[in-house]
């Protein structure tokens, strides 16, 4: 999966959580989910989970802490995949 | 160091399911869950535990200028107590049938060194702070830092009165130690 693949499947998960349109029309890899997007941060953890979901794969809390930044959820999602 | 947190109830039950396979696991330790689970009023012992996380790793980030990180279940509550990284953070949680909010302060018992606006906006809260530091309300700014932490300045000198914001759905409050 390309990185462009990536960002616009960690797109579609994370709209139901965000809380300013206008930062989400911008996304791009330096979005800050809390700070941009106003994800409410007890939405993170869903998040997380909805990632686990959509592509199979278990997501340890010491990854969870990093996914707070497309960038860094997009490394920890590739690097995920590269394990399967 | 200072931090607190609030929870609006209603909007919290709208916002997360945390029945979810996962939610709680991913937030809670083993033991925290228990208490959760044996609680009578489970989803609302579920938003004191998580405000008690929050208002510590506030005081903690501010305490030690972290970077933001998400992981909860890396706290751990005791009662009235939080531990972060080895730090013991005392909480003082209110918990209502509308909302739950907490205070954290690095020390027990100083709650009385603590200023608190309830729902009040935040040129209230500034103008309280200013007549309390005799500082003019005009010359107060508050301003994020690049880790989303608000800062308060006065003309353009960064002020070291600890102090935290949070809001939630229908309910804010500001605090500050001084």
């Amino acid at each position: 999966m390309t990185q462009e693949q990536l960002l616009q499947k960690l797109k579609v998960i994370i709209t139901p959580y965000v809380q300013n349109e206008t930062a989400l029309q911008n996304l791009s890899e330096d979005t800050d989910f809390i700070k941009d997007l106003e994800i409410n941060s007890a939405n993170l953890v869903d998040v997380v989970l909805d990632v686990e979901d959509e592509f199979d794969v278990v997501i340890e809390n010491e990854d969870m802490e990093k996914m707070l930044t497309v960038k860094a959820s997009l490394d920890v999602i590739q690097s995920k995949l590269n394990e399967k | 160091m200072i931090g607190n947190d609030i929870v609006d109830l209603q909007l919290a039950a709208k916002q997360s399911n945390i029945y979810r396979n996962g939610w709680l696991s991913k937030l809670f330790t083993a033991e925290e869950c228990q208490t959760i689970e044996k609680a009578k009023l489970p989803e609302t012992m579920v938003w004191i535990l998580w405000s008690q996380k929050e208002a510590a790793y506030k005081a903690h980030q501010r305490k030690f200028n972290l970077t933001p990180r998400f992981n909860p279940r890396s706290f751990s509550v005791n009662q009235n107590t939080v531990i972060i990284d080895h730090q013991v953070y005392y909480t003082t949680t209110r918990s209502t049938s509308t909302y739950v909010y907490t205070l954290a302060l690095e020390e027990d018992n100083k709650q009385n060194k603590v200023t608190t606006a309830f729902n009040v906006t935040k040129d209230h809260f500034i103008a309280c702070l200013a007549k309390q530091i005799g500082e003019s309300p005009n010359t107060l700014e508050m301003v994020k830092n690049s880790y989303g932490v608000p800062e308060l300045w006065a003309n353009s000198n960064k002020l070291t009165i600890p102090f935290s914001i949070t809001h939630h759905g229908n309910y804010q409050a500001f605090v500050a130690y001084c």
